[in-house]
């Protein structure tokens, strides 16, 4: 009952954070001396039009379970922000296993995806172990994986793994065979979308709140020595959820390359509003829920998709998109300050009762 | 034909450029490091002055560009800091909310921002030539001293800020002999003590990081209008961070944090010459990727277990 | 002549506890004037108040015959009223000489005169030398109360409370510490300090006045008095009718918890723990009787395996609860009540499912068996254990760990922060546990509680047991004997 409550607020402060976001970028984009109106009405065309689903869908894809990662480890308090760096280790790892197994007939995917995890997961092990055993901060840590990152996929993309054939830094194309098929016909929406929808969300949730082991992480995530006091191998459990965060980014930049893209290139990531970053906004806007995480990366990669529109439509700066979800990330920290003061109220009217 | 004098000359200018190079360099980051150092001194780490510096480089660059005014461009570049500053104080002094997440949700704004701004004002697709200013700050030399043949050209010609960046590590180093220095001990150690002994912690935390928005506003602002004059997106590329990282390796102590920044940006310095260098069978990339792993490394060598002030980071709520 | 005076205070806390309840008291100009009363009578409540650290409900605060109000402590500072709190006001990481500075701040004072003041006053009330330039956490107790009162009288504070100053001090340095409160009034100042011990009080009062459950029982002149048998009349009461019974019991054969020769040091590395041999049987409580800081914390946390001994041996014989004293370690706040109910019983296998999941209804079922074993009353098992009140907080953890506990129990502090009702409904489950053959290591810093539930009492002091009391040896004042001398 009171718990109905809470609920409510918390879904009627998403929807303020998101429209206060929308409210800001319009104030900046009628500063510049644009419509916002007009700008918005566009954004939402190039998301959710019924045509334009599928292809939503495929954008929210790598958020989502990039997402869904760092659900797993800021549960664990482990501040995972190198997700972009192991996304895009998981994409180059991906593409060099295809490129070297080309002529093998047999479907190998699978071996391809599990590898770009493990490459994600190994891109988040150094911090992770920094942390534990020297308390080294983690955010440091991984931000400068990422700059690494990019400057190898940089080295690797126009050097030994260049595309002998094409202008741009990138791999050449991953056969069809090895390839995520397409499942909606006449449209993007491949075999990953419905994996990482179908699969990994379910799997996240009942991983994280119907485990043993997720109430770990949660525990830990409250106060290091509660958990400490409960017998809970901090260290693993810290090391565990970065690794298992590192995974997922990394899994997802393997269905990028693979499904989508069907190449490793340096652009995997939009670079005006790169999955990485963008998926500690979704994450922090779902209140660490992973189901919730699912309809938010919905929503920002249709916000992706519509920038694009926009720019095209209404001559917005596809930046747009960045600001709007950073703005996001600022509105949701002072909601979780809100929501907290609110909750006071809220059982001291039921306490009355 | 190269005779060995010329290799020689040659050699005397790279080494020279290269510690002239350090000094000069370092500037943006020594100013940074300093008073964040104050200011984690004072109980609060500040992840957005990557943000700050970042908005200083392009509000300078900006002003510069359609006034010529490279004092306007200064200004401007102290004051949008600050806001940013103001922006990170109000959300965790006045909310309590987490420091780390706050920081580096204002960095990802700033970013967004710059960048929107950049190309709203010059089109999405920038031209092969960037836009760019005519002048730049301009190096201030220092009557007699830098006539001092070598040492004078090295070490006394440069831009007035990295006089005052040098100054400012002595600056610090006596301000924590001072009483205010104890009061900011006191708020960085134990805030509840401190407010109980009559110290109005929040107010002196506010100031704090109002001044160290300006600064890093201002430090932003020499990589678009001192050392560059163009503005790139994300100049500052983790800058920020890296003056956090070296805080926790000079062991929050001012006298230390000079040589590390300074060894770091050798290190910088030393990989942008590799690049220019062409050496062909080094790849730029990791070149450019040196700083980074210099600074991870750093802190596995250096930076265990290293206690800093103990309230750091942590939300302080004003109990009545 | 009367210096401060209390009038018709009273004092609520947010959640309903009425800490003071219309109390009246007044302080005369050169007295030393003891404020008696039990763990949570409200004298601490009433110091805050009259130092300015809270405000009260109700009531008016006089200083000097004219009516003032308190913003904050330095308020009260300002009309020379200062406290010395329990757990002090000192940095432990900065020097005694910069916490004399930072209470000093708002007066220019050079550095070379503040350390002749300072040395003044030493002198002036016999302080043996104290390094000024060593950091606080390095100083004991009785240095650290030291440096606060020299601070407070460098301020020209005139009137000093002083919150249980004996406490945390051995005997020997108790009884130098009372003639200190003698020469203090000498110089000029007036001293009230709050105290649960009778002898202090009688020992140097001039007047004594007697709380109990945030009122006001009595002011009494120290010569009124003529025996600790009238205190101790005032002092308790009602607690006589939730008395709980107490059969003899008798152990048999292997002990359930053996510590031998044990060695522990704290987070500093000082060491707390300094040579302590114990046993718990089957069916006993041992009661560890003790002033805080002796040695009890890091002999619990050395027990239940959360700091290594440094040397030593410890052997345990069975299943292990935990009650911790300091509640936070007990809950994740964060979470639910329905989650807090199992986070210590993590591995139990009433709680898992199949592959690792949790098996809800068994949670559920335990939960609800909880709120209903302790008389919670709360909306629903969904909220949040930070929306917790602290005497909620304490059931859940103590009716979780009682419920649960099969064969060993550690229970620090389990009454405190509980009503009456609730307190007695514990210590009858306790006893109860131990009728069924568990062992329970019982550390509570309430005297009357160990000496009503324990079989054995062993008394802690400077990190050794110094003397074990079996159940008709025990004698409240043979036992304070021991753990104060």
């Amino acid at each position: 009952m009171s718990i109905n409550y809470l609920l409510l607020t918390r879904f009627l402060l998403i929807l303020v954070v998101i429209g206060s976001a929308f409210i800001v970028g319009g104030i900046i984009i009628a500063l510049c001396g644009g419509n916002a109106l007009l700008a918005f009405y566009w954004l939402f065309q190039g998301a959710f039009t019924p045509m334009l689903i599928p292809e939503t869908l495929v954008r929210a894809t790598p958020l989502l379970l990039i997402s869904e990662g760092l659900v797993v480890a800021f549960s664990a308090r482990m501040w995972n922000i190198g997700a972009e760096g192991q996304f895009y280790m998981g994409g180059i790892s991906a593409a060099i296993f295809c490129i070297i197994f080309k002529y093998f007939t047999i479907p190998m995917q699978p071996i391809a995806l599990l590898l770009a995890g493990l490459s994600g997961a190994l891109w988040a092990l150094a911090p992770s172990i920094l942390k534990v055993r020297y308390g080294i901060n983690e955010i440091i840590t991984t931000l400068m994986l990422n700059y690494i990152a990019m400057y190898f996929v940089s080295y690797l993309l126009q050097g030994p793994f260049r595309d002998p054939v094409s202008m741009f830094p990138e791999t050449e194309s991953i056969p069809l065979h090895l390839q995520i098929p397409v499942v909606v016909g006449g449209t993007r929406l491949h075999l990953g979308v419905v994996f990482s929808f179908f699969v990994i969300v379910p799997v996240t949730y009942y991983f994280l709140e119907r485990t043993n082991y997720g109430l770990r992480i949660k525990i830990l995530g409250s106060s290091s020595r509660v958990a400490q006091y409960s017998k809970i191998h901090c260290d693993k459990v810290m090391i565990q959820s970065m690794l298992i965060s590192g995974f997922l980014a990394g899994l997802a930049g393997g269905i990028e390359v693979l499904a989508v893209q069907h190449k490793m290139r340096l652009e995997l990531s939009p670079s005006y509003c790169q999955y990485g970053y963008t998926g500690i906004a979704v994450a922090l806007l779902s209140y660490l829920n992973p189901i919730l995480t699912m309809f938010i990366s919905i929503f920002i990669g249709g916000l992706i998709n519509g920038s694009m529109t926009m720019h095209r439509m209404a001559s917005i700066p596809v930046g747009m998109a960045n600001i709007i979800q950073s703005l996001i990330i600022v509105f949701i920290l002072i909601g979780y300050y809100v929501e907290d003061k609110l909750s006071w109220r809220i059982l001291e009217r039921l306490r009355r009762k | 034909m190269e005779d060995s004098g010329e290799v020689e000359e040659e050699m005397n200018d790279v080494v020279f450029g290269l510690i002239y190079s350090s000094i000069s360099l370092a500037t943006p980051i020594l100013l940074v490091s300093i008073i964040e150092l104050i200011v984690e001194k004072g109980g609060v780490l500040n992840l957005s002055i990557e943000g700050s510096m970042l908005i200083g480089a392009f509000s300078a660059f900006m002003v510069a560009y359609y006034t010529d005014n490279l004092i306007y461009a200064s200004i401007t570049a102290a004051f949008s800091g600050l806001l940013l500053c103001l922006l990170f104080a109000f959300l965790t002094i006045a909310l309590a909310l987490d420091q780390m997440v706050t920081g580096i949700a204002l960095n990802l704004l700033a970013l967004g921002v710059t960048s929107y701004l950049y190309r709203a004002s010059f089109g999405w697709y920038v031209s092969p030539i960037p836009p760019h200013i005519e002048k730049t700050i301009a190096t201030l030399e220092i009557p007699v001293l830098s006539k001092i043949p070598l040492i004078g050209e090295l070490l006394f010609n440069h831009i007035p800020h990295t006089y005052i960046a040098f100054i400012m590590v002595f600056i610090c180093w006596f301000l924590f002999k001072t009483d205010l220095g104890l009061k900011i001990r006191a708020i960085g150690e134990d805030p509840e003590i401190a407010e109980a002994l009559g110290i109005n912690v929040n107010v002196l935390r506010y100031i704090l990081l109002l001044v160290e928005g300006a600064i890093a506003g201002i430090s932003g602002s020499l990589l678009s209008i001192a050392y560059y004059n163009m503005f790139l997106d994300n100049m500052t590329s983790g800058r920020g961070y890296v003056a956090i990282a070296l805080i926790i390796l000079a062991r929050w102590n001012p006298l230390l944090l000079l040589p590390a920044v300074y060894f770091f940006n050798f290190v910088d310095v030393l990989q942008l010459r590799i690049q220019a260098s062409g050496l062909a069978w080094f790849p730029y990339q990791f070149s450019l990727m040196l700083p980074y792993l210099f600074t991870i490394l750093a802190l596995f060598i250096m930076g265990r277990r290293v206690r800093g002030p103990s309230s750091l980071a942590k939300p302080y709520k004003k109990l009545r | 002549m009367i210096v401060v005076e209390l009038r018709n205070i009273t004092k609520i806390y947010p959640g309903g506890i009425v800490a003071n309840n219309n109390v009246n008291f007044d302080l005369k100009k050169g007295e030393i004037h003891v404020l008696l009363g039990e763990n949570g009578a409200g004298k601490t409540t009433l110091m805050k108040i009259m130092s300015g650290c809270l405000t009260p409900n109700k009531g008016s605060i006089i200083v000097n015959g004219r009516n003032v109000f308190f913003k904050s402590s330095m308020d009260a500072l300002k009309h020379g009223i200062g406290m010395v709190h329990q757990n002090f006001t000192l940095i432990p990481t900065m020097t005694a000489l910069e916490n004399i500075k930072l209470g000093l701040m708002d007066k220019k004072i050079k550095v070379d005169d503040l350390v002749r003041d300072v040395e003044n006053i030493f002198s002036k009330l016999s302080f043996p030398r104290i390094d000024l330039n060593s950091p606080v956490y390095m100083l004991s107790t009785g240095e650290k109360q030291k440096i606060e009162i020299t601070r407070l009288l460098l301020r020209g504070v005139k009137v000093l409370i002083l919150d249980e100053p004996t406490s945390m001090l051995c005997g020997f340095e108790a009884d130098k510490f009372l003639d200190l409160l003698r020469l203090l009034t000498l110089e000029g100042c007036s001293v009230v300090f709050t105290t649960h011990k009778i002898r202090e009080a009688m020992k140097v009062s001039d007047r004594i006045t007697v709380m109990k459950n945030g009122r006001v029982i009595t002011t009494l002149k120290r010569e009124d008095v003529k025996s600790e048998d009238d205190l101790v009349k005032l002092m308790i009461g009602e607690k006589i009718e939730m008395k709980t019974v107490k059969h003899e019991v008798q152990f048999d054969g292997t002990p359930l918890l053996l510590v031998r020769n044990l060695v522990v040091a704290d987070d500093q590395g000082v060491v707390k723990v300094k040579n302590i041999s114990l046993e718990l049987h089957r069916g006993e409580i041992l009661g560890i009787a003790g002033v805080e800081g002796n040695g009890q914390k890091e002999l619990v946390e050395a027990i239940i395996g959360f700091k290594k001994p440094l040397s030593g041996e410890l052997i345990i014989n069975g299943d292990l609860r935990y009650i911790p004293s300091e509640r936070e370690l007990g809950v994740a706040q964060s979470l639910s009540v329905l989650v807090n109910s199992i986070i210590r019983s993590l591995n139990d296998m009433d709680f898992k499912g199949k592959w690792g999941t949790i098996n809800m209804s068994g949670v559920k079922k335990f939960s609800e068996e909880i709120i209903s074993f302790m008389n919670m009353n709360i909306p629903s098992l969904n909220m949040l254990v930070k929306h917790l009140s602290g005497g909620n907080i304490v059931r859940l953890i103590v009716g979780r760990e009682i419920l649960k506990t099969r064969e060993i129990l550690i229970a620090e502090q389990p009454t405190a922060g509980l009503d009456v009702r609730s307190a007695y409904l514990v210590r009858r489950n306790l006893i109860e546990l131990a009728s069924r053959g568990v062992g329970i290591l019982l550390v509570s810093s309430d005297l009357d509680e160990i000496m009503e539930l324990s079989d054995r009492i062993a008394v802690i002091r400077n990190g050794e047991i110094v003397k074990v009391f079996s159940r008709n040896e025990a004698d409240p004042k043979l036992i304070g004997a021991y753990m104060l001398e």
